[in-house]
């Protein structure tokens, strides 16, 4: 196997689920992240020495998942199977389970752009201009739709409020 | 991952997504089959670009440039930009389109982007700086792992009118998605690039030159 290749699938390895994560939360079902993360994969394949060498690998993996939900958000086929960016049941399971729903379901509900802003900035940690770049908009651009996020998730992100604590007030 | 700015929300937020990210079952998969896929797009990349050479130049040698002032290519068979047109299409009327000033100098790879959101090249109100910007984050997508020595900003009166319809001998043409843009082709040669976006009200073009801008256009900018 040629050196390109060895070192492409060691990164496959290790960074595609985290790839994976990413592109679901954008997507909001795993066969579309599925979808955009092959897409996002092959583009590197082919820009991997280049990038390698410029030492912007994952710099460039995650403007490719991006741009690859973009695409994948503007093609009419897939816009129809989509109508209402509606997502499937929360495949979430454990203690925190019913705020973790209520997120899932908020962050369906977003559109796409703000969603993208919303994993790009909380999920991927990056900063307003980070975002900015990897959007292309400006970043007052990001903050806005940043902000637009934050107020439609607000209910999914109340805190849970404690039989304690209504106690404590009586 | 919280920082000084950050409000408790977006805190709770960071915290939350992390927490529902990591409850996703991701499938395992076997890392070969992404390697193969990469392989086939490097081999239809590779040979898009050779068949879509070789096609240009058939096209433009049956037919000839139908618009005056069309920029030359390397190997195709037409005047330079400052030679009236000699076939039955409208002559040229003398040099031309002037290529669009100089905006931004030596861009790191992947830092296009960066550089225009830093506010290089775009006056202060600007209202194409969001299209831009976006021009500017698919180029970094596409051709991101190159320097720039030279970035001109421009705009064309129509796509049609620009060319873009068709791909200039020596060029490599392809469709690409840009946010907002209706249509947006990038055209490559030998690392220069050219990118035209069409916003409907706008028509867009971003040219870049590792070693200058002078002959780089491949469609009227």
């Amino acid at each position: 196997m040629a050196r390109r290749d060895e070192a492409f699938t060691a990164y496959v390895a290790a960074r595609r689920p985290q790839l994976m994560r990413a592109a679901w939360l954008l997507c909001g079902d795993p066969h579309r992240a599925e979808d955009v993360v092959q897409a996002a994969l092959a583009r590197l394949y082919v820009a991997w020495p280049r990038v390698q060498r410029a030492d912007s690998v994952h710099a460039y993996v995650r403007r490719a998942v991006v741009n690859a939900h973009i695409d994948e958000t503007r093609r009419p086929w897939r816009r129809e199977a989509s109508a209402g960016d509606r997502l499937p049941d929360a495949p979430v399971t454990g203690p925190d389970v019913a705020e973790l729903e209520a997120l899932w379901v908020a962050l369906g509900a977003l559109p796409p752009k703000q969603r993208r802003v919303v994993v790009l900035r909380h999920y991927w940690g990056l900063s307003v201009e980070e975002t900015a770049a990897d959007l292309g908009v400006s970043p007052g651009t990001v903050k806005s739709q940043t902000s637009a996020a934050l107020a439609a998730l607000r209910d999914a992100l109340a805190e849970p409020v404690h039989h304690e604590t209504e106690l404590e007030y009586r | 991952m919280s920082n000084p700015s950050s409000t408790p929300l977006e805190d709770r937020l960071d915290q939350q997504l992390r927490l529902l990210a990591d409850q996703l079952d991701v499938p395992a998969t076997d890392p070969d089959a992404d390697l193969r896929r990469g392989r086939r797009r490097h081999r239809r990349v590779r040979t898009g670009a050779v068949a879509g050479t070789a096609a240009t130049v058939a096209a433009v040698s049956a037919a000839g440039f139908s618009t005056g002032g069309q920029l030359a290519a390397d190997d195709a068979p037409v005047p330079d930009r400052t030679t009236p047109a000699t076939h039955d299409g409208p002559a040229a009327a003398g040099p031309g389109p002037a290529l669009p000033e100089v905006e931004v100098r030596d861009v790191r790879p992947g830092a296009l982007t960066d550089a225009l959101a830093a506010g290089a090249g775009l006056a202060a109100g600007d209202d194409r700086t969001d299209r831009f910007l976006a021009m500017a984050a698919r180029i970094d997508t596409e051709v991101g792992d190159q320097a720039w020595r030279e970035v001109g900003l421009g705009e064309v009166e129509s796509w049609s009118g620009a060319g873009v319809d068709d791909c200039p001998a020596g060029w490599t043409c392809e469709d690409v998605d840009v946010e907002g843009a209706t249509r947006a082709a990038l055209a490559t040669r030998r690392g220069e690039v050219q990118a035209v976006a069409d916003f409907g009200d706008q028509v867009l073009t971003v040219i870049l030159g590792r070693s200058g801008l002078s002959g780089v256009p491949a469609w009227r900018g």
